[in-house]
């Protein structure tokens, strides 16, 4: 039953429904600082940077399918996420604690917790890039990219959002632009640019 | 394969999520296919670009919730400020003073020999007199009952030296009841003493810390400074331990105020 629920709250987290994001960060929130405050020793700061970096990559990990169903609840994942960022941190200000065992052995529940997904995108060069061919793109693609690509609508929210007849031209047009802004890549390739 | 067709292939292989059957077609457009081979290449950059903005734009709606959180909290603590001071009724001290009295009796018996070099394993020995009076177990349903009843079958398992089952069960009473269980010192030095039976000794000495520096009460304090320093041993901060011993050594009503001395005689 509780998997059935967890399950349909992380099928909410990938379609990335902002009212279930909200109500999550906000229920989990105030424990989570209690915890880390009263574990860590650490500052109100710190706990919340800590929060929102395991949040995200809890969002990362369920958007990019790393994690599909849950066996214990989100909020003893977002907690066990949040121990190997402590840990990390920990680790980093004291060579004593280097020798620490893989965090998935010792949470209460045990899951498995991918942290990496966060530096994958640390490259802002590419952000750059992207933001730069939008711009050179202009609308309706620059739109339309950016409701899909950043601001994660689905191909539905787009049709309202845009005013197209339906979903299958929604998904046409995106091909189209996606195809111009390789065109451009490949162009600017030439000049050196990328 | 059409053009639509192709890019969602790239675009679920740089989001990781290439599966089952997309799979084997991804792979085989790669080894036959020269230009898709190429179209990949060129839209490297624009998926893990759009993947990056995306990451950004999820960050600032985070940055949105916690505004919200800050403006709230800085009302709570004008009104609290305006708020002429009375007289604090804490309906719950009773609860606690009875929790207090539900004396943590972990006894330590330990084997020393003056002429071995003092470690962790001479000194460390968890027994089973601990003396647990559980508040009574409600309803299954009833918050309250569910998490005695976590921590009901935690001691057990404590008792019955399967410490591993203790922490697990106790981490997840963490873990569920963070509230609570924070300023639950009883399970944190249970939960203390069984991570070090399991070597888990740098949790051990979070938990152990914790106890330590803000327990009110002295039972769960003393026991906690206690399995601190042998956990401190454990580590090798030895210089550590010894300052704390030597506390202990000074303070002759301690629970440890033995152990203490002869450990530093060891030592």
């Amino acid at each position: 039953m509780l998997e059935k629920k967890e399950n349909q709250v992380l099928e909410a987290i990938k379609r990335g429904d902002p009212k279930v994001l909200e109500r999550l960060y906000d229920e989990i929130r105030q424990p989570f600082l209690v915890w880390a405050v009263q574990f860590y020793q650490c500052e109100d700061e710190d706990a919340i940077e800590i929060y929102q970096k395991a949040y995200t990559i809890l969002y990362m990990n369920v958007r990019n399918e790393k994690l599909t169903n849950l066996t214990s609840s989100v909020k003893t994942y977002l907690f066990s996420i949040g121990k190997n960022l402590f840990r990390e941190k920990f680790r980093n200000k004291h060579n004593r604690l280097v020798n620490l065992e893989d965090v998935s052995n010792t949470n209460a529940v045990k899951v498995e917790v991918d942290t990496d997904v966060l530096n994958e995108y640390e490259d802002t060069h590419q952000k750059e890039i992207v933001r730069y061919l939008l711009d050179e793109i202009g609308d309706p693609c620059k739109t339309l990219l950016n409701l899909m690509f950043i601001k994660g609508y689905s191909a539905d929210s787009v049709v309202r959002e845009m005013g197209y007849s339906d979903e299958r031209v929604v998904r046409k047009r995106k091909s189209l632009c996606l195809k111009k802004l390789r065109e451009m890549v490949t162009e600017k390739k030439d000049t050196k640019f990328l | 394969m059409k053009n639509a067709e192709k890019i969602r292939l790239i675009e679920a292989y740089y989001r990781g999520t290439l599966t089952g059957e997309d799979n084997t077609n991804f792979s085989k457009l790669m080894n036959e296919d020269l230009d898709f081979n190429q179209e990949v290449q060129d839209y490297k950059s624009i998926f893990i670009g759009f993947e990056a903005l995306h990451l950004e734009e999820f960050q600032k709606t985070l940055m949105s919730f916690e505004a919200k959180h800050n403006s709230q909290e800085k009302q709570s603590a004008n009104t609290q400020q305006q708020r002429p001071k009375l007289a604090v009724v804490r309906p719950l001290r009773k609860f606690y003073y009875a929790a207090a009295a539900i004396a943590l009796l972990i006894c330590a018996n330990f084997g020393y020999n003056q002429w071995m070099t003092p470690t962790f394993d001479q000194h460390f020995e968890v027994y089973q007199s601990i003396e647990l009076h559980q508040a009574s177990v409600r309803g299954a349903n009833d918050a309250f009952g569910a998490e005695q009843k976590i921590k009901k079958s935690a001691y057990s398992a404590y008792l019955k030296n399967d410490y591993s089952k203790a922490i697990s069960l106790l981490e997840e009473y963490v873990l569920e009841y963070t509230e609570t269980a924070t300023k639950d010192y009883q399970a944190l030095l249970v939960l203390g003493v069984s991570q070090l039976a399991e070597d888990k000794t740098e949790e051990a000495l979070l938990n152990l810390s914790l106890v330590s520096a803000q327990s009110p009460n002295s039972s769960y304090k003393q026991e906690a400074e206690w399995y601190r320093v042998l956990a401190l041993i454990k580590t090798g901060a030895e210089e550590e331990a010894t300052l704390i011993l030597k506390q202990i050594q000074k303070r002759k009503g301690h629970i440890h105020n033995n152990d203490a001395i002869l450990l530093l005689g060891d030592m």
